[in-house]
């Protein structure tokens, strides 16, 4: 048996006091001769042994109590399995791994089990041998183990690991655990001893098999995993949060969708989510009815941006033992108006045959009066009167039907892309597949080559979409409906779209396919900004696709995506930095940037010409608002989100991680006792027998004073 | 919950609000500890009253919620509950503090207090 709070034994002292009460003399009454009396004491007279005999039961009965609640305070644990593992003593050389992953957060009580595993390293400390030499590193991360060297003063080490904060970032261990055998095996000296401390998750030990085959590299390593925490543990959190796709515009309502994950072993009902704009009240929820164990379902959330700027959108569930992953945010940079221009590829009189005109009415669906407020402005032009210098002025550009550009226009389009800017393509009967193919500027911003156009098949007629689900953030409108279905859209024809060999998967790759699986809609990202192509027309020509009713959430969402590409950037990852290029002058000037973890300051570095605010402390998922010198309102705020694995918290099964303790037999490692918490707490079993024993207490002393009135 | 705030936010009551208080527990919820408590306490009035007639009205009702108030304590703590009190802002965030009811020593010393004290009461008024 273990006590996880052994100073509330000093409170057993207290046995004395009903003690020191039943052997405290009472206070004799003033005899009062009185005739009736005289029967009475002759009655009571006869029944003092069992009165006494009482009295004894009541006081042990009060010993008992008083025992037991200070056993109930000292929180008993019996061990069912590794009660302890025992290694023999011996000066040795040990390298502390603490696991410092967001799922280390996870609370029982009052303590996490970080916290947990702080005192489990202190006692590791501290129950080496002097003479030892220990060193520390907190084990996850991707710089984990780098500054690792022994400490001599283990007090100083003890403080060390006090200040030792976890994180809320992914979990590795295999850095740390290398850095330790590097330091282990590059110095001579007494035997070599690895301890993890870790609360087992899966995520961490992600890469177990390269730490066997390391530890097998060093078999003179002795390695310990000391396991801390909850062996199970419910937890719901929010695992994903995106916007909707459509363009950021001040005053207007912005969709989000907040995905939410059961990670725990019972199913949970009436989850409320709800969303939070800046961090004022919450402004909208919604419910989840029932969300069983493993399962995650999304909610759609709305909220509305007032002003131009940045702005942050927050999802949370309620709270719950890991708090971190009960909160996930978003940051997007709102404007007021966005000018769109299309560049037809023919310059027709009838309004409806123009290439430009469905895409124009799908960008903004509003009345003629409305437009001019609408926070998309569209503007068409016809392919031969476009001119590069007005292609500054514009968010995105979409080419329908073009033919070709001129090279003076096609270097604009390239450097639009490159500083940013979006472009769309839709080609058609006009397309030169040459120009397009094999210009050098503009067959570069293209995700893909066009081949030569192709009818449906004759006894198909048509090819339709593929059918859900979607995945891509340009289909956000359809996100996470498994039955959604674009299957009624169909294409008489298009254009074989091939992405070339070797493409980079992660920034260009296919948004929307054919039924057939050839793309239908592909990507490409460009420097800072991004170029979709379509392989069919933004006309009922080739297709039924403007006439369909997905076309307008479509072309909205396309809309978002490109003209949000600089939002993509102000959503990152636990520990990925915040860059941001800044005009020559703001180089060496102060910023200040308030996160989860309170203000931190920094400094604009000089880079070149330019100058670069760069802030790398993203450990922690929230909100992080800048403000550079001078400002009161935040210049830039951007958002962290932890790893959604991070909420699993699977433990590693005991067989695997028993692979990695030292083979039987060999010789075991220093004077220590790591009690590992796999036990079982007996708070509530023993609560209930002080429950069960005071209510004897009572009605034992009730029956006493029943018997023998007060005199 | 102002009972429990009264009880273990003494100490902090003079720079807290009390709209900012909650509890976390476990098992079952705080109200039906609270229903059940009164319950008890309605016994143990009946049991002084019944029980012990000589007794003053006043010393009665000192035992029963001498020992009412024990009881409630030990089935806060059986639910395991965490007392959260959030207090100024830092930074435009609010400063939270947890305290593990069933980690304090305050509690333990509280509820040793209030038995012995009882006790100490009923031996002074002659009473087992």
């Amino acid at each position: 048996m273990t006590f996880l709070q052994p100073a509330a034994l000093f409170g057993i002292l207290a046995i004395v006091l009903p003690l020191a009460l039943y052997f405290l003399k009472q206070g004799k009454a003033r005899p009062l001769p009185w005739a009736a009396s005289a029967l009475l004491k002759a009655a009571l007279e006869r029944v003092p042994a069992a009165n006494r005999k009482g009295e004894w039961n009541l006081a042990l009965l009060r010993c008992l109590i008083i025992f037991l609640l200070c056993v109930v305070f000292a929180r008993p644990v019996v061990n069912f399995e590794g009660t302890q593992t025992r290694m023999a003593s011996g000066q040795a050389r040990a390298v502390i791994v603490l696991d410092d992953s967001g799922s280390m957060m996870f609370r029982k009580g009052a303590r996490s089990s970080f916290e947990e595993a702080k005192e489990a390293a202190s006692r590791v400390v501290r129950n080496l041998e002097g003479g030892s030499s220990v060193a520390f590193c907190t084990g996850t991360g991707p710089s984990a183990g780098t500054a690792l060297k022994f400490e001599s003063d283990s007090r100083a080490l003890r403080q060390k690991l006090q200040e030792a904060q976890a994180g809320e970032g992914s979990g590795d261990l295999f850095p740390g655990i290398r850095a330790a055998v590097n330091l282990l095996a590059g110095e001579g000296g007494a035997r070599g001893e690895i301890f993890v401390v870790t609360d087992s998750q899966t995520l961490a030990w992600k890469r177990i098999a390269e730490v066997q085959s390391l530890l097998g590299q060093h078999p003179e390593i002795l390695f310990q995993v000391v396991a801390v925490g909850e062996s199970k543990a419910n937890n719901l959190a929010v695992t994903d949060l995106t916007t909707d796709g459509t363009v950021p515009a001040a005053g207007r309502g912005i969709g989000c969708y907040a995905k939410v994950g059961n990670f725990g072993e019972s199913a949970a009902e009436n989850v409320r989510v709800t969303l939070r704009v800046d961090n004022l009240p919450v402004s909208d929820q919604a419910y989840i009815a029932r969300l069983d164990p493993g399962k995650s379902a999304t909610v759609r959330l709305f909220g509305t941006l007032s002003g131009t700027g940045a702005h942050s959108l927050t999802a949370a569930i309620p709270t719950d033992a890991l708090e971190y992953d009960n909160e996930r945010s978003v940051a997007v940079n709102t404007l007021r108006q966005m000018n769109v221009l299309i560049v037809e590829g023919t310059n027709v009189p009838i309004a409806t045959d123009r290439d430009g005109y469905f895409l124009a009415h799908a960008l903004a669906p509003v009345s003629q009066e409305q437009k001019k407020g609408h926070y998309l402005q569209v503007s068409t032009v016809p392919s031969s009167e476009l001119e590069a210098p007005a292609l500054k002025q514009y968010g995105l550009i979409i080419l329908s039907n073009v033919s070709k550009l001129s090279p003076s226009v096609a270097q604009a389009l390239s450097a639009f892309v490159e500083d940013g800017g979006g472009v769309a393509v839709f080609p058609g009967p006009n397309t030169d597949l040459l120009y397009y193919n094999s210009d050098r500027v503009f067959s570069s911003l293209l995700p893909a080559r066009l081949g030569t156009p192709q009818n449906a098949p004759a006894e198909q007629k048509f090819v339709p979409l593929q059918k859900g689900p979607f995945g891509h953030a340009v289909m956000n409108a359809w996100r996470d409906q498994p039955t959604a279905s674009l299957g009624a859209v169909h294409y008489k024809s298009f254009f074989p779209l091939a992405l070339p060999e070797g493409t980079d998967r992660t920034q260009n790759g296919v948004v929307l396919a054919l039924a057939d699986g050839r793309p239908a809609i592909v990507e490409k990202k460009k420097g800072d900004g991004r170029v979709v192509l379509f392989n069919s027309t933004a006309t009922p020509r080739w297709n039924n696709l403007p006439l369909h009713p997905a076309f307008v959430p479509l072309i909205q969402g396309m809309a978002g995506y490109l003209a949000g590409e600089g939002n993509g950037s102000l959503v990152l990852s636990t520990g990925q930095p915040f860059v941001r290029s800044l005009g020559a002058g703001e180089a060496g000037k102060d910023f200040r940037i308030r996160g989860p973890q309170g203000m931190v300051q920094g400094r604009v570095e000089k880079n070149g010409n330019a100058a670069v605010l760069k802030f790398s402390d993203t450990g922690y998922g929230g909100v992080y608002s800048v403000f550079l010198e001078g400002t009161a309102r935040p210049d830039f705020v951007f958002a962290v989100q932890p790893d959604p694995r991070e909420s699993d918290l699977r433990k590693m099964p005991q067989q695997e991680l028993e692979g990695l303790k030292p083979r039987p037999g060999e010789q075991p490692g220093t004077g220590l006792v790591i009690h590992q918490k796999t036990g079982h707490e007996l708070w509530m079993e023993l609560g209930l027998l002080i429950l069960a024993l005071s209510l004897a207490e009572v009605f034992l002393a009730y029956r006493l004073n029943r018997r023998v009135p007060a005199s | 919950m102002n009972f429990l705030y009264w009880i273990f936010g003494v100490e902090t009551s003079l720079r807290r609000s009390l709209p900012s208080l909650s509890v976390h527990d476990e098992g079952f919820s705080r109200g039906w500890t609270f229903v059940l408590s009164l319950l008890f306490l309605a016994g143990l009035l009946w049991m002084v009253r019944t029980g012990l007639p000589g007794l003053r009205p006043w010393q009665g009702l000192a035992l029963a919620v001498s020992r009412w108030a024990f009881f409630l304590l030990l089935f806060f703590v059986l639910v395991h509950p965490v007392l959260v009190l959030a207090g100024e802002e830092v930074q435009g965030l609010p400063e939270i503090e947890k305290v593990d009811l069933s980690a304090s020593p305050w509690v333990l010393a509280l509820m040793l207090l209030l038995l012995c004290g009882e006790w100490w009461l009923r031996r002074s008024w002659r009473l087992k």
